[in-house]
């Protein structure tokens, strides 16, 4: 009783009222599978599969851009690279996860650490011409391998497997899988932003010269950022492979890293939980947009310029907004 | 050593830098001049190819339909400025990126609804859609008229931006904002000019590319990378290393394309060089752009005195 | 007040240009433990192209810099910093959405070996805490320290950016007009809290307040046009000719 007491004060104390709607919203999410399948309608356990594997891919990046100030046009490459190490080992019939999920830990973090040494050397405009740079040399790379379908893609007939522990052929499965994935990010990430190591990366998005000079070497700080980064990405990157079952190199292409900053933007740079409003936003209207109209882009794009415009801080700038006219 | 093969590569690699030169002229001054990312600039070189296919069909005289392309796509690049961008100039780079990525979803899909998913040429009349023969090579008539072209431009461009008022503006501007505001200059106008040329100059180059590949929906988003690339290469704001920038790529990425499997040969086993060479050509560009940087973070000709 | 203290920075011959400019023209000077050097000169004399070099936002074009008998002239700004070189900005640059506490915290943690800790909140580092807060409370700002650093005035924003470099626990101090935009009473304090580190730290002052420089320095050294034209103790200083005509603007009392 007297946890219980103390947790609860220890919760009314550090919440604001936005933490609590979207962690209301989180534990709803839990209970998905169950409502859908109630009412019947499995797509929509599809659809959310594929809003929570994005948001684990624009959580990580929104690490890096949001907090770290790093404007990285080229995230989409450790999506692709997730995927892939499910796709090229399942082509070789090994369908361990573990393997799989080993593989684009190590991968996406060497592409990390190799492009990172590049770009953070530079900064601005050439930052992201760069970043953008290294995936265009990822996605020719794929393209190029004939042996894995090249420009045509790869299928993936089973989904990983983890004997004796999971089955995630079984949809409901793969979907706790994701969820549990992205819980444990938005963990990782607090953590993160909340550490000293974090605040040395918030500090250099403003600051950097006077980082610098309070003796933080900030390039290593931000390419440990960096890394971390892609490899979150990476393993999102995983689920995507075994929830599409087809990869192809088009999954790299920039525009997808585009619409990973446009799921942040939405969401609200700077927010813990924005990426995971953002992206049920831009998953939510392009399933809505395009039933409705084939020039449904135009209205996405449209908005994308009208939230820069006038809708400074996305979702979460709004629900805050409404909390602070509460009181 | 195939001298003819070579020649001819070589004039396609001249063919695709001057294009990509008329797409990196805008962007860099832009870039240079207003410290303005715009990735939807691409759209500038599309609407230019739908424009000229349309008018041809329209007024059945190529050089009516280039003409009123440019002037159309100029009053288009005005506009963008005008209601857009000018509101983002002070704005991060984050917004110029999101914006001109809206940008781009909205240009494609009003092409789409206008002129549909079918791509669309223009029929070249028979003058230009002959061959030259020299020697034993022989050449296109039309990949003349593109270099041409764009060496015409190019050299229209040097005298404007060298020899007039307007150019000792976007010169200044271009190596020193401050000091061109400071001269109390209409700042206003000086950006909506340069922004609508840059346009006008990527709709030319997108008006000679479609009787080659067709006008279709999207064909700016890959080249506009290819440009970025040249801009960075050459030196954010200067002319001179976007020309320079765009032939070293255009060259380079031809040559490649074409010589590279050879050459990997002499070095490693056939097949493995058949795998590598087309990726490697198709990186080249980039790992180019990579290690200029790491050597001239500003690129080849950066402006001098940035402030 | 000449002491047997050791000598902590020293420079040969530094120099930079800037195109045709010499911004810094052959400076040679040093600064002794447990004492202060005072550093005047008409506006754009050098000062603050002074302390990038020593501090290693710019790099020299000529000369060398020793700091604590090492050559530091190619080292980064940040190993320099680790070494306990600290400098404070002449334009206050603080980080503006962190709190006062954040602020001193990040730059008390600084000099420690490294920030790779990703899991424990910083908030809850109490050894640094504790460091913090004093060095908040030295230079009169505790009752403020939760504020936000964008939420306080200018005068306070100097106070932080002051206590940024003090909460480094730095060996030599690179004071950038530490004063400006301070209020009398704010400057006067200030000045007494220099007098009290300068028992044990070294200090390079620079400051247009001309009170605060001949009260505090040991030495004060002249700059004009990039190079020293007088370095000397106060007292000579006042009375230099050279230094009148140069500076202060002829003969006066």
């Amino acid at each position: 009783m007297k946890i219980k007491n103390s947790l609860s004060a220890h919760l009314a104390k550090k919440m604001s009222g936005p933490t609590i709607v979207y962690l209301v919203f989180i534990v709803l999410l839990g209970f998905a599978p169950s409502i859908f399948s109630l009412i019947n309608e499995p797509f929509y356990l599809d659809l959310l599969s594929r809003i929570l594997v994005l948001s684990i891919a624009a959580l990580s990046l929104n690490l890096i851009l949001g907090y770290g100030g790093m404007i990285s046009l080229g995230h989409a490459a450790y999506l692709g690279i997730g995927a892939y190490c499910v796709g090229i080992p399942a082509y070789y019939e090994i369908y361990n996860g573990f393997v799989h999920l080993a593989l684009a830990i190590v991968f996406s973090g060497l592409f990390a650490l190799f492009s990172g040494m590049v770009s953070l050397r530079t900064k601005g405009v050439y930052f992201i011409m760069i970043t953008l740079a290294f995936t265009q040399m990822l996605y020719f790379t794929f393209v190029s391998l004939e042996e894995y379908g090249g420009d045509d893609g790869l299928v993936i007939e089973l989904r990983s497997e983890f004997p004796s522990i999971l089955d995630i052929e079984n949809n409901t499965t793969l979907y706790y899988c994701i969820y549990l994935t992205l819980l444990g990010s938005f963990l990782i990430v607090h953590r993160i932003i909340n550490s000293p190591f974090g605040r040395v990366i918030i500090g250099s998005k403003h600051n950097e010269e006077r980082m610098q000079a309070l003796g933080y070497n900030t390039y290593r700080y931000k390419l440990v950022c960096y890394v971390i980064s892609g490899v979150i990405c990476g393993i999102a990157g995983v689920f995507l492979g075994n929830f599409t079952s087809f990869i192809s190199p088009e999954m790299m292409d920039w525009t997808h890293s585009g619409e990973l900053i446009f799921m942040i933007v939405i969401g609200g740079v700077n927010a813990l939980f924005g990426p995971l409003i953002g992206a049920a936003l831009f998953i939510f209207f392009e399933e809505w947009l395009s039933g409705i109209t084939v020039y449904w882009h135009f209205i996405f794009g449209l908005l994308l310029i009208v939230l820069v415009l006038f809708g400074k801080g996305g979702a979460n700038g709004l629900i805050t907004a409404l909390f602070k006219n509460k009181k | 050593m195939n001298w003819e093969l070579l020649i001819i590569q070589c004039l396609n690699g001249l063919q695709l830098g001057l294009l990509l030169f008329l797409l990196a002229a805008g962007l860099t001054l832009i870039f240079g001049i207003m410290d303005f990312i715009n990735l939807s600039h691409g759209a500038f070189y599309m609407i230019g190819a739908y424009f000229c296919a349309s008018l041809v069909g329209l007024t059945g005289s190529l050089i009516l339909a280039v003409i009123l392309s440019l002037v159309g796509v100029l009053i288009i690049g005005a506009l963008v400025e005008a209601i857009l961008a000018r509101r983002l100039y002070q704005n991060d780079h984050l917004d110029h990126v999101l914006v001109t990525f809206g940008l781009i979803l909205c240009f494609d899909t009003v092409v789409h609804f206008f002129w549909g998913t079918q791509g669309m040429t223009i029929p070249l009349p028979p003058t230009l859609d002959g061959q030259i023969t020299i020697g034993s090579i022989v050449i296109p008539t039309y990949r003349f008229v593109i270099i041409t072209g764009g060496l015409l431009v190019a050299g229209g461009l040097y005298l404007l931006v060298n020899k007039t008022h307007l150019g000792m503006l976007i010169r200044a501007g271009a190596s020193n904002r401050v000091m061109v505001t400071a001269l109390g200059v209409n700042i206003d106008r000086l950006y909506m000019i340069v922004f609508a040329i840059g346009a006008a100059m990527a709709g030319f180059a997108g008006m000679l590319i479609a009787p080659l590949t067709e006008a279709s929906v999207g064909m700016g988003n890959e080249i506009i990378i290819i440009a970025f690339v040249v801009v960075i290469v050459g030196g954010i704001g200067s002319i001179k290393g976007a020309f320079f920038g765009a032939l070293l790529i255009g060259l380079i990425d031809t040559l490649g394309r074409s010589y590279l499997d050879g050459f990997l040969k002499l070095s490693m086993p056939p097949n493995y060089a058949e795998t590598a060479a087309p990726a490697l050509s198709a990186m080249m560009v980039y790992i180019l752009m990579a290690a200029i940087l790491a050597f001239r973070p500003r690129g080849l000709f950066p402006p001098t005195h940035k402030s | 007040m000449t002491n047997k203290e050791p000598t902590l920075l020293s420079t040969a011959g530094l120099a930079k240009h800037f195109g045709g400019v010499k911004a810094v023209d052959n400076i040679s000077l040093s600064v002794t433990d447990k004492s202060v050097h005072g550093i005047i000169g008409p506006n754009g004399a050098g000062k603050t192209t002074l302390i990038s070099l020593l501090s290693g936002g710019l790099r020299p074009d000529d000369g060398s810099i020793f700091f604590l008998d090492r050559d530091i002239t190619k080292e980064s700004t940040d190993r320099r910093a680790k070494q306990g070189l600290a400098r404070s900005f002449q334009i206050t640059s603080i980080i503006l959405p962190m709190t006062i506490l954040e602020n001193v915290m990040l730059s008390a943690q600084g000099r420690r070996k490294h920030a790779y800790q990703f899991w424990h909140p910083a908030n809850e580092n109490m050894g640094i805490k504790e460091q913090a807060i004093s060095v908040i409370e030295q230079v009169g700002l505790l009752d403020k320290m939760e504020k936000l650093a964008s939420e306080i005035s200018h005068g306070e924003q100097r106070q932080l950016e002051l206590a940024m470099a003090l909460a480094m626990q730095p060996k030599l101090l690179l004071l950038d007009e530490p004063m400006a935009g301070m209020g009398h009473s704010e400057s006067e304090k200030i000045t007494k809290l220099l007098n009290v580190i300068s028992q044990d730290k070294a200090i390079l002052l620079i400051e247009h307040d001309m009170d605060a420089v001949f009260q505090l320095a040991n030495t004060i050294s002249v700059l004009v046009n990039g190079s020293i034209i007088a370095s000397d103790k106060p007292s000579n200083i006042r009375t230099n000719p050279q230094v009148q005509t140069a500076y202060l603007g002829g003969p006066s009392s």
